[in-house]
């Protein structure tokens, strides 16, 4: 055999590479083959030579710079936070704004924090800006973990002069005895502080900002072009957007600078990761007993997992399936896959109807139904990509675990019925005010509800994408008719299925900022940085940032305010919201629309 | 606040090139993992100026591969402070499961992946825009193309570095994965998420497209 032929084999046994058995076959062979001795040689030559210019670089020393950073951010953290807003009688726990989607209709953009850059002006602290006049709004792009808010990737060069003197450069001299100031860097690409002199302060991460007063700036931003969705976009034309990427926007607004953070999410895989947990915890799909690939109903089953699907869309990878099971597996399931039992308390409301089906998604009395509604049929959905099964995630299944969190169930929880009827002319008026990201209803739904409900068929045809009623709507219209889930019927919009409702979600803020710490952020408390909790055993596994997450957002609103979200990495399925005791629903939106800000509930701490 | 950084590193990167560099001394593995894990300690109770040490450590080893990855000495620079820094700040979530290098590195891994995704945008429109408004050539900064430089260093070295950068990306950073920093082929898989045999196939083409790349340049350079 020609050294052509062993060429890849080769380079795989110069590297060390090879199985025993090769190794020594290959050893074999170049001992009669003169041809692979050369071939061989010239890895060893290029390998040395890469060696050689590698090797050939100045003397490097950085750790005076990386010191004085280092004080120049732990000074600046340190730094008390004034809120340059009005602050809500929420509780002071991260924001998460609506996800954004792209037209690549596979990625959904979550934001995960809105941050409060420009502080008191009181505090006299500097912050160096670098950034082209012109450009109102910058924009960073960290793939890495977004613990360091102020190490740049990238900054343009026009430097804007100080205008005082910060405590960080004193830490930097205490850190190393000198006397003279050192020049203070920008660390953060943000607008030229000349246009507003006095509203440069200290950049910290705060989240004592009323949620309210941040979805508006981030609207208002919008509407002038300079928001998230037109930099998202653009960013997804210019380059395109990779799953767990933390890309970071700028918003300047009168209040001051904001960076709004968005993690881009894939939701093909992370609904068929989902879809694999479900069957893995013996969550069977409806009709499994029929023949292969079909229900009792006529609806094809998935390629992979075989559950069936309820709802397709020809433009979206999303798909509505069936799930059958019992609510206390469902909870199982979800309960299996959390590694940390303390990161998050939360509960399925009992079922007490003995159909086969489990109702996953239910809301409280309190708060509206954001127009969540399901075929009456549909007692259990999940969602699952449409991605063959050759694409679906390499990644071995989640082992299952002992010990899941006991469901609470809240009694005092009780589920609501929106009766999105067909025949609800108010229904239809509100279910047809939704915003520009309305698309059209599915393509194929009526042949795929072949066999449900009348009903039900016609409630998943007039499905448009994020298309909830308004809560007030739903909320006066909730008949508990029967057939429908504990009297509820739920209208699933385009190409979104309820896959679980998560009640009473309390993480307290030192679990979620384990949470963070754990995917390598640094998370602050009114600027402070939390200390993570002890080491957790899949610690690991969760800094990779290219982890699908699941977006579960309370049915009320589905509003940016109530969103929580997991970042379903395989096998820990984690809650990163600290957004409390607010019902959520686990769904993969395909288009979602931002629904009008909830009513305050007087539950709400 | 990158000239800002250029001119507080002149004085240690643009200074006179030492010929050949002192070997990295490699301690035992084991003596390595506790003495960083003695340094990580100490800045965790309260003293940054242990990291330092873990900075002096490890400094040259990293520019070394990001030099090598980004084909750029100034952004190696930047890119290793940028890592060094996120590393301190997010030093608490580090559990001393791997050695602290890998993890840095990776950290380091990613900045300099966002930072040529970054580049490729800026180089394509930055560089058009002024074009088209000033019908100027914007500056080249890549030292590499500075001729002053180029005689410090080798003919050969030259030569090389401009194949390794007329490289594919991928087979690129595969290589120097391998080669300089010396990952096994499971960690680069790991690091690039790709599968095994992508990577021994990237380092295999990535060699012979190497080697082409040397030939063909070196032809042109004795015309």
């Amino acid at each position: 055999m020609s050294a052509h032929d062993h060429d890849e084999q080769l380079s795989a046994f110069y590297d060390g590479e090879l199985p025993v058995e090769e190794r020594l076959e290959v050893e074999r062979l170049l001992t009669a083959n003169a041809e692979l001795r050369g071939a061989l040689n010239i890895f060893t030559d290029i390998s040395h030579r890469l060696s050689d210019l590698a090797d050939d670089i100045p003397p490097v020393d950085l750790r005076d710079t990386v010191l004085d950073r280092i004080g120049r951010s732990v000074a600046t953290a340190s730094l008390p936070v004034s809120t340059p807003a009005p602050v809500s009688s929420a509780v002071n726990k991260p924001r998460f704004w609506m996800p954004l989607l792209l037209a690549s209709a596979s990625l959904v953009l979550l934001v995960a924090m809105v941050l409060p850059l420009i502080q008191s002006v009181q505090d006299q602290q500097i912050l160096v800006m670098n950034a082209p006049e012109s450009a109102p709004a910058m924009t960073m792009n960290r793939e890495a973990d977004r613990g360091a808010i102020d190490a740049p990737m990238a900054a343009p060069a026009t430097t804007v002069p100080m205008t005082a003197v910060s405590p960080p450069a004193l830490m930097a001299d205490a850190l190393h005895g000198q006397a003279s100031m050192k020049e203070v860097h920008a660390p953060l690409v943000a607008h030229s502080i000349a246009s507003h002199p006095a509203d440069v302060g200290a950049s910290t991460y705060s989240d004592s900002v009323d949620q309210d007063w941040t979805d508006s700036r981030l609207e208002e931003a919008d509407d002038e072009g300079a928001g998230p969705s037109a930099f998202l976009a653009d960013l997804e034309r210019q380059r395109g957007l990779k799953p767990g990427e933390i890309v970071s926007h700028l918003i300047e607004s009168s209040e001051g600078l904001w960076i709004v953070e968005f993690m881009v999410v894939d939701i093909q895989r992370g609904a068929t990761e989902f879809e694999v947990l479900l069957k893995q915890n013996g969550i069977i799909p409806i009709g499994d007993a029929t023949a292969p690939g079909q229900t009792e109903s006529g609806v094809a089953a998935t390629p992979d997992t075989g559950f069936p699907v309820i709802a397709q869309s020809p433009d979206t990878p999303l798909k509505a399936i069936l799930v059958d099971s019992e609510i206390n597996a469902l909870n199982s399931a979800i309960n299996d896959s959390q590694k940390l039992e303390e990161v998050v308390n939360w509960s399925l409301e009992p079922l007490e109807f003995s159909a086969p089906e489990a109702l996953i998604a239910k809301e409280s009395a309190d708060t509206p139904n954001g127009g969540i509604t399901a075929p009456q049929s549909l007692e259990a959905a999940a969602i699952a990509s449409n991605r063959p099964a050759a694409m679906s995630s390499t990644a071995p299944l989640p082992p299952a675990v002992g010990a899941p969190l006991p469901a609470r169930i809240d009694p005092a929880d009780r589920s609501i019925a929106t009766d999105n009827t067909p025949d609800d002319p108010a229904s239809e008026k509100t279910s047809q005010s939704r915003g520009p990201m309305e698309e059209a209803p599915l393509a194929g739904d009526a042949s795929r509800h072949a066999g449900r409900s009348s009903k039900a068929k016609a409630m998943a045809d007039r499905r448009r994408p994020g298309d909830f009623s308004s809560e007030t709507d739903q909320a006066s219209r909730r008949p508990r008719g029967k057939g429908s889930i504990n009297g509820n019927s739920l209208e699933l919009p385009h190409g979104v299925e309820i896959v679980a409702e998560l009640q009473q979600l309390q993480l307290a803020p030192e679990q979620l900022q384990h949470r963070m710490a754990l995917r390598g952020d640094v998370f602050r408390n009114r600027g402070q940085a939390l200390l993570p909790h002890e080491p957790q055993p899949s610690d690991n596994k969760l800094q990779s940032s290219n982890n699908p997450v699941f977006r579960i957002q309370s049915p009320d609103s589905i509003s940016r305010n109530q969103a929580n979200v997991f970042n379903y990495s395989n096998p820990p399925l984690t809650l990163l919201n600290t957004r409390s005791r607010q019902r959520a629903l686990l769904v993969l939106r395909s288009a979602p629309t931002p629904p009008p800000p909830p009513e305050p509930s007087p539950l709400d701490p | 606040m990158r000239s800002g950084v250029r001119k507080y590193l002149t004085v240690s990167y643009f200074g006179e090139l030492l010929p050949g560099s002192p070997p990295l001394i490699e301690a035992d593995a084991s003596t390595l993992i506790a003495d960083d894990q003695h340094l990580i300690e100490r800045c965790r109770s309260g003293h940054p100026e242990a990291f330092g040490e873990l900075v002096t450590k490890y400094q040259r080893r990293l520019v070394r591969t990001l030099g090598a990855l980004l084909g750029n000495g100034h952004d190696a620079l930047d890119v290793a402070q940028d890592a060094f820094l996120q590393a301190y700040l997010k030093l608490e979530s580090f559990r001393g499961e791997a050695a602290f290098y890998s993890w840095l590195f990776r950290i380091a891994w990613n900045a300099a992946a966002s930072l040529r995704r970054k580049q490729r945008i800026r180089r394509g429109t930055s560089l058009d825009a002024l074009r088209e408004q000033t019908g100027i050539e914007p500056d080249d900064d890549n030292p590499a193309s500075d001729p002053s430089h180029s005689m410090r260093i080798s003919e050969d070295q030259q030569l090389l570095r401009q194949a390794l950068d007329e490289l594919r990306e991928d087979y690129r950073t595969a290589l120097v994965l391998k080669e300089i920093e010396g990952l096994a082929y499971e960690e680069i898989a790991l690091l690039t998420e790709c599968p095994l045999g992508t990577v021994r196939s990237r380092i295999h083409r990535a060699r012979q497209d190497l080697r082409t790349i040397l030939d063909r340049n070196l032809k042109t350079a004795e015309r």
